[in-house]
């Protein structure tokens, strides 16, 4: 008796074939999501500057927070009375974050100091406690400019209020205010972006 | 004797009444036109704390509609048809927009004033990042509970007023006013509960909390949220994902956690249980009827029971 192998009519590699064919899908689309990944969005930023929402720990953006609010006030009073509010006024008015309260100890325990060079203002915190909170400086133009706009993409608040930090390097106080003295001196500008609810149709994202 | 019920008659009848119609509109309409003269501006709100804000804004200069009649979670509502008419009625809408009212520009299209002007409340907030599994790497998703801090409501009133003021520019003197007013009011709350803090919270006291909608709140006292038991805004978790943090919880050592006073979820007992950690309720100022002293009260209760809190855990 003869034994016969029959083999299969076509080549019998359908398994190959079918795992081959399953890897190339995989791999297209591989390929698709990671060329249509959105790029990261602290990457709209220059060197000098940091994002308020993703580069602040939770004391720092706490003060952030009441500095911007500040700054309208500190604008309101100094039209009013057309001169720069002191630091102690400030204080005895209870505006946070000058007004020492307990939650300034948790935030860093600022200093803070009123500092008018050429026609702008600034007030600026020193920080008591650098590993809990950066130090803080807040910048008002010398005309009403409090308008801080806004635009999709990241924005500095341009000819307006102005909040910048200091990680880095001693705790001094800043000699120069203006953009280029800060930026030497290891101060970086806090930007901030507005992002409308994701599933809103038709809003800036 | 003539039939008055002819066709001929009904018709002679039909058209004498069409013929008067157009004199009835616009008699109807003349009282509409004298009032638009000394019109007071109908503006509309989403949320409970945006009606607060308004309302001390603009005190009786105009009129504030809140869009959701008081009864509705604004987690879970889907637009109505007496809800999308009442927005043609409106001047000028406040929306929170970072992602809390996402259904209103739904209803403004729909409406008959698809143009309607909106004012985004939070134009000027600094806004923090999403918190939950579900909120992706784009940095784009927002906590939108601006509402449930003293800070960033300040912030909100100043731009309500600002922009109101633009479109109203007879009352804008007296909108500025009211919310520095409003304001100070606001600052003054914040200061009379910190004051009551004897020691500050140590680096090591760490929260979690259901909703994630308190991140805002506790930077104030210069806290934040280690944990968050919902994955994502108003979705409840499965029992898998509630184990993970109830794990989370354990790990980090959390100290306080900070339920919710107004939507009770059944497995706060079970973290209770399983954890041990103290429970204190919060309020999202979403519940009950639409007053202009809400906000305050209801941030007043929430600032104490923060204070208590750090307090007890002492």
């Amino acid at each position: 008796m003869t034994i016969q192998v029959v083999r299969p009519a076509g080549a019998g590699h359908e398994t190959l074939w079918v795992l081959l064919a399953a890897t190339a899908v995989l791999a297209v689309a591989a390929l698709v999501i990671g060329v249509r990944a959105q790029p990261e969005a602290a990457a709209a930023l220059a060197t000098h500057q940091v994002d308020a929402r993703t580069q602040l720990n939770a004391a720092e953006q706490g003060v952030h927070a009441d500095l911007l609010v500040a700054a309208e006030e500190i604008a309101a009073l100094r039209d009013s009375e057309q001169a720069m509010p002191t630091v102690e006024a400030l204080r005895d008015m209870g505006l946070p974050p000058f007004s020492a309260g307990p939650e300034a100890r948790a935030r860093g325990a600022h200093e803070w100091r009123a500092s008018p060079q050429g026609h702008d203002l600034a007030y600026v915190g020193r920080s008591a406690e650098p590993q809990l909170a950066a130090s803080f400086l807040l910048r008002l133009p010398a005309t009403a400019g409090t308008d801080t706009g806004q635009n999709a993409a990241g924005h500095a608040h341009g000819e307006a209020v102005e909040i910048w930090i200091q990680r880095e390097g001693p705790v001094v106080w800043p000699e120069g205010i203006d953009d280029a003295a800060l930026v030497r001196q290891g101060w970086r500008q806090v930007v901030t972006r507005y992002d409308a609810g994701v599933t809103r149709q038709g809003a800036a994202h | 004797m003539q039939d008055h019920n002819t066709p001929i008659a009904r018709r002679r009848r039909l058209l004498s009444a069409l013929g008067l119609a157009p004199l009835a509109f616009a008699s109807a309409s003349l009282p509409v036109r004298a009032l638009a003269q000394g019109k007071r501006l109908r503006i509309g709100v989403t949320l409970h704390p945006y009606y607060s804000y308004v309302a001390n804004v603009v005190g009786n200069l105009a009129e504030v509609v809140p869009v959701i009649p008081a009864g509705f979670n604004p987690h879970a509502y889907e637009p109505r048809t007496e809800d999308i008419k009442r927005i043609g009625s409106l001047d000028v809408i406040v929306l929170n927009g970072v992602g809390h009212d996402d259904f209103a520009g739904r209803m403004i299209k729909a409406s008959e004033k698809p143009d309607l002007k909106v004012i985004e409340a939070n134009a000027q907030v600094p806004l923090l990042a999403a918190v939950g599994t579900g909120r992706g790497t784009s940095g784009k998703v927002v906590n939108p509970h601006t509402f449930l801090s003293v800070t960033a409501s300040i912030s909100q009133v100043n731009t309500i007023a600002r922009e109101l003021g633009k479109l109203d520019p007879a009352n804008a003197a007296a909108y500025t006013a009211n919310a520095r007013a409003y304001a100070q009011k606001l600052r003054k709350l914040r200061a009379d509960a910190l004051g009551q803090l004897v020691k500050t919270p140590g680096a090591d006291f760490r929260i979690a909390t259901i909703h994630g909608a308190y991140d805002y709140l506790l930077r104030e006292f210069g806290l934040e949220v280690a944990a968050v038991v919902e994955p994502a805004h108003g979705i409840e978790p499965s029992p898998a994902q509630l184990k993970g943090t109830i794990d989370q919880i354990r790990s980090l050592d959390v100290k306080v956690i900070f339920s919710e006073m107004d939507f009770p979820s059944a497995y706060v007992d079970t973290i209770r249980r399983e954890t041990g950690v103290r429970l204190y309720a919060l309020t999202h100022i979403s519940h009950g009827p639409y007053t202009a002293e809400k906000f305050e009260q209801e941030i007043a209760k929430n600032l104490a029971t923060v204070v208590r809190a750090i307090q007890e855990a002492a």
